[in-house]
């Protein structure tokens, strides 16, 4: 039995601790990190999209990023900060947990559901890498 | 210089009031701009003084709980006493010493020159300390504003009195005093993130003190205009609010019910408004004794306090509603206050902190709002927010 997942915009937005960027947006955050250094953040990146996770004050801004938070009441489940699923949380993860395993990022808007378990600390070079990578396409 | 209202000839009751509210908000301003994270107190603290109430601060010491008082009292240009109670604190250290020259003659009276009686803002630090002697004459002076001992008898021209503890008392006899104290106000250390903005306004604030931008007639004013203010509009929320307190097992007593109005009130006057609305409801949250249960209200009452907004006292409207109204006020007024304090040397170490604080505004924006959701003063904040970093960003 199929039951759709529909999301509605939070009142109360989710503590920031991540970020998902894509494409030109990815590429900003990227250059922005490399600059900066900073400490304490994973990063899993994808063939076209990057995503930070760690403090808020860590993240770098730029237009277009998504800002991700987890889900109180049903931790390893994240999602946008506005966004929240109009089923209960805590059913959300159990219909998703089999398929998709925990930590899983889910993105109304795009349509995915991304799984975080590959996380890894911040490495500077291989990020540095990813950058090189994109600026070739 | 001239007393504001009283020069040009006499002014209309609203332009006096108009006066009055701009005057509060330059002291609020002021009386905020050495203190981290204490903005939401210091709108506490004027929002009592208005309704005529008083507050309680809980929180460790070195939390900038006297300053913020301090601060306060500075920039209304008032009366201030302040005094830190202990076990052994005799009454006399707070409302005066015996006038032996009368004791001669028979008649115990006190001398309240420079003390607690003759204060218009008064801050008592570890307050539940005070001897049962002290609490007692002090609870006759909060309550009634009259300072009765022996002979003596005198009317007190107190506006609020701010008191401070590590803790709430335990034990019925002083959770009775504490009771007094209509606000209650939590405070914490300043947060990791924030730290080198405490140490640089520590540091500023000691070389630059708050100016007095207001005086007590406007507060006076503002307390007389709030006790008219008509409540039939908001009355029966407030009575539902009430009843889902107290259906989630938060009691306030009769008298917190009845007080809490004074405050709504004088909200909506701060606010500009003559008519106390929804948006009005908020400082009920800090009428609820104890940090938990203020907690676990701020949930139960989320959809009630979500239209909050006051642009006087943002800061505590936002903590106590977290509702979007009061987001987007506060984080306007942050973006407004950053464009205006921009660095000129775009190669400075000032510039690079000023473009991370721009950033970090528009980090908040967009992960509090939906782009589809953002209100129109806040989408062109983040419009503005948006060029000034592509201009010194790159």
């Amino acid at each position: 039995m199929k039951i759709p997942l529909t999301w509605s915009l939070r009142e109360v937005p989710l503590v920031t601790r991540g970020l998902y960027a894509q494409g030109g947006a990815a590429r900003r955050v990227a250059r922005l990190v490399l600059e900066r250094s900073p400490e304490g953040l994973c990063v899993v990146a994808g063939e076209d999209c990057l995503i930070l996770l760690g403090p808020s004050d860590l993240l770098p801004w730029a237009d277009g990023v998504v800002y991700l938070g987890q889900e109180p009441d049903a931790p390893g489940l994240w999602m946008p900060t506005t966004c929240v699923c109009d089923l209960h949380p805590v059913l959300v993860r159990q219909m998703l947990e089999p398929k998709h395993g925990l930590p899983l990022l889910c993105l109304p808007a795009q349509g995915l559901f991304v799984s975080l378990f590959a996380q890894a600390p911040l490495s500077l070079s291989r990020l540095g890498a990813w950058l090189a990578g994109r600026r070739h396409e | 210089m001239g007393h504001p209202m009283m020069e040009g000839g006499p002014l209309q009751p609203t332009q006096a009031l108009d006066l009055a509210q701009t005057a509060l908000r330059q002291a609020l301003d002021q009386a905020s701009k050495g203190l981290v994270g204490r903005r939401a107190l210091v709108e506490m603290i004027l929002l009592c003084a208005v309704a005529g109430e008083h507050l309680l601060v809980i929180g460790p010491p070195g939390t900038a709980k006297s300053e913020a008082v301090r601060r306060v009292s500075k920039t209304l240009s008032g009366n201030y006493f302040e005094y830190l109670l202990g076990r052994f604190t005799e009454p006399s250290e707070i409302f005066g010493p015996v006038d032996l020259r009368r004791l001669r003659e028979g008649e115990l009276e006190t001398l309240t020159q420079g003390m607690l009686p003759e204060a218009e803002i008064a801050f008592l630090d570890e307050v539940f300390l005070g001897s049962t002697a002290i609490l007692n004459t002090l609870l006759t002076l909060l309550n009634e504003r009259r300072f009765r001992r022996g002979h003596t008898l005198v009317s007190c021209p107190l506006r609020i009195c701010v008191g401070a503890s590590n803790a709430l008392p335990a034990g019925h006899a002083l959770e009775a005093f504490a009771d007094r104290f209509l606000v209650q106000v939590f405070v914490e250390p300043v947060a990791d993130s924030s730290l080198e903005d405490l140490l640089a306004l520590g540091w500023a604030s000691e070389e630059a003190p708050p100016q007095a931008c207001a005086r007590m007639e406007h507060l006076d004013l503002l307390g007389r205009a709030a006790r008219k203010a008509d409540m039939s509009k908001v009355r029966g929320r407030l009575a539902e609010v009430v009843r889902v307190l107290r259906g989630e097992g938060i009691v306030l007593s009769d008298r917190r019910v009845v007080k809490a109005q004074k405050l709504i009130a004088a909200a909506a006057t701060l606010a500009g408004r003559a008519v106390p609305t929804q948006a009005d409801l908020w400082p009920i949250l800090y009428a609820i004794p104890g940090q938990k249960a203020q907690e676990g209200a701020a949930g139960y009452l989320r959809e009630f306090l979500k239209e909050s907004q006051n642009g006087t006292l943002m800061v505590a409207a936002l903590e106590a509603s977290q509702g979007p109204r009061a987001r987007a006020d506060s984080l306007c007024r942050v973006v407004n206050a950053l464009l205006a304090s921009r660095p000129d040397d775009v190669a400075s170490e000032a510039h690079r902190a000023w473009c991370l604080k721009l950033e970090g505004a528009a980090r908040e924006i967009d992960a509090g709002f939906a782009r589809e959701a953002l209100p129109e003063d806040l989408a062109k904040a983040r419009a503005l927010v948006v060029a000034a970093l592509a201009v010194d960003v790159g």
